[in-house]
């Protein structure tokens, strides 16, 4: 049930995990085209 | 990402992407449908571009004059772009656009009949698909606009060869995200030519970010062929499970080599990251390939 792994993980979610990432997020934004190359094609 | 981690890992990654822009609606949410409209919301946060924040759903792009948009994210200045790939897009009419589209939308329903679970993941994940041709290259991401993909499917592709496309593209997108969350890589370290390894997918090599992506991409299908879509006889956009095992082999091998005499190039994630592939590999594919190639070998 996806919906009540939404409900629990958000429950767990703390002040400090959203601050470092917010803290991560920034840094790399303010850190690439990976394209496929079909098998058939690489033969 | 989802079977190498968990569906729990990959909800959790996302939730406290959405908590950078709305902390409240990132602890409170209460269903997947939410979480999607979080996280369109902070995809918008990134100013990469233009986000449709009040649709829950993905999104085609087949006009040509707005994929032609689309396709500038596509191109690039950097050193990392080693396989010059910013010019594999062609803006040109492609008369099978439609055609490509419902083999798409045919095998993202195919894709909720084997794991409705995986598809609703993908479904939040990825927001824009859209579609133009190339004679290089059958779909694309890039980290300059997540949530959106390139596709070029041939149309005589089956819809598990297609499947396994948007599975290959949304586990870039997963590695996208969970890269902003946890930093992956000393980028200055990527770009020395004497730290590049070779990947699991293309089968050369390359630079450390870009195997490790084809580590995790290569997993995952394997994984997804493992317990959901069986092993192809004769697919057309990853190589049979048997070869894709012993390249997977050879590249977490070759990375691991460029690591031990670099310590620094990957950060903790990543290096848990290529652990976790190698631990797969050990425990569920290398006892597959015995079997399958026993297998081969009592049919020929």
């Amino acid at each position: 049930n996806l919906d009540s792994i939404v409900k629990s993980t958000a429950e767990k979610i703390t002040r400090e995990d959203i601050d470092a990432t917010k803290k991560e997020v920034e840094t790399q934004i303010d850190w690439q085209p990976l394209n496929m190359i079909a098998y058939e094609d690489q033969k | 990402m989802i079977l190498q981690t968990s569906y729990s890992d990959q909800i959790q990654t996302v939730l406290t992407l959405i908590g950078t822009v709305d902390s409240e609606g990132s602890q409170n949410c209460n269903s997947l449908n939410q979480a999607r409209g979080g996280y369109r919301k902070f995809l918008a946060s990134l100013g990469q571009r233009e986000i449709e924040t009040t649709s829950c759903e993905v999104s085609f792009i087949t006009h040509e004059d707005d994929a032609a948009k689309l396709r500038q994210y596509f191109s690039n200045d950097s050193l990392l772009d080693d396989k010059q790939q910013a010019a594999v897009i062609e803006i040109s009419q492609d008369g099978e656009v439609n055609e490509k589209k419902s083999r798409i939308k045919q095998a993202l329903q195919e894709l909720s009949l084997y794991s409705p679970d995986y598809a609703a993941i993908v479904r939040t994940v990825v927001t824009d698909i859209f579609i133009l041709p190339s004679r290089v290259a059958k779909g694309g991401s890039t980290s300059q606009a997540i949530g959106l993909i390139w596709a070029n499917p041939k149309t005589a592709y089956t819809t598990a060869d297609i499947v396994e496309m948007l599975i290959h593209e949304f586990t870039h997108h997963a590695m996208f995200l969970d890269e902003l969350r946890y930093k992956h890589y000393s980028y200055e370290m990527v770009m020395d030519r004497s730290t590049w390894a070779r990947s699991a997918i293309l089968n050369a090599s390359r630079p450390l970010d870009k195997v490790l992506h084809s580590i995790v991409v290569a997993t995952e299908v394997l994984l997804f062929r493992k317990y959901h879509l069986g092993h192809p006889t004769n697919p057309r956009v990853h190589p049979p499970t048997d070869l894709m095992i012993e390249q997977l082999d050879e590249s977490i091998l070759s990375t691991e080599s460029a690591i031990s005499s670099n310590d620094f190039i990957f950060h903790e994630r990543a290096a848990d990251l290529l652990r976790n592939a190698r631990q797969i590999l050990e425990n569920e594919f290398l006892p597959l390939h015995r079997n399958l190639t026993r297998n081969f070998k009592r049919v020929s």
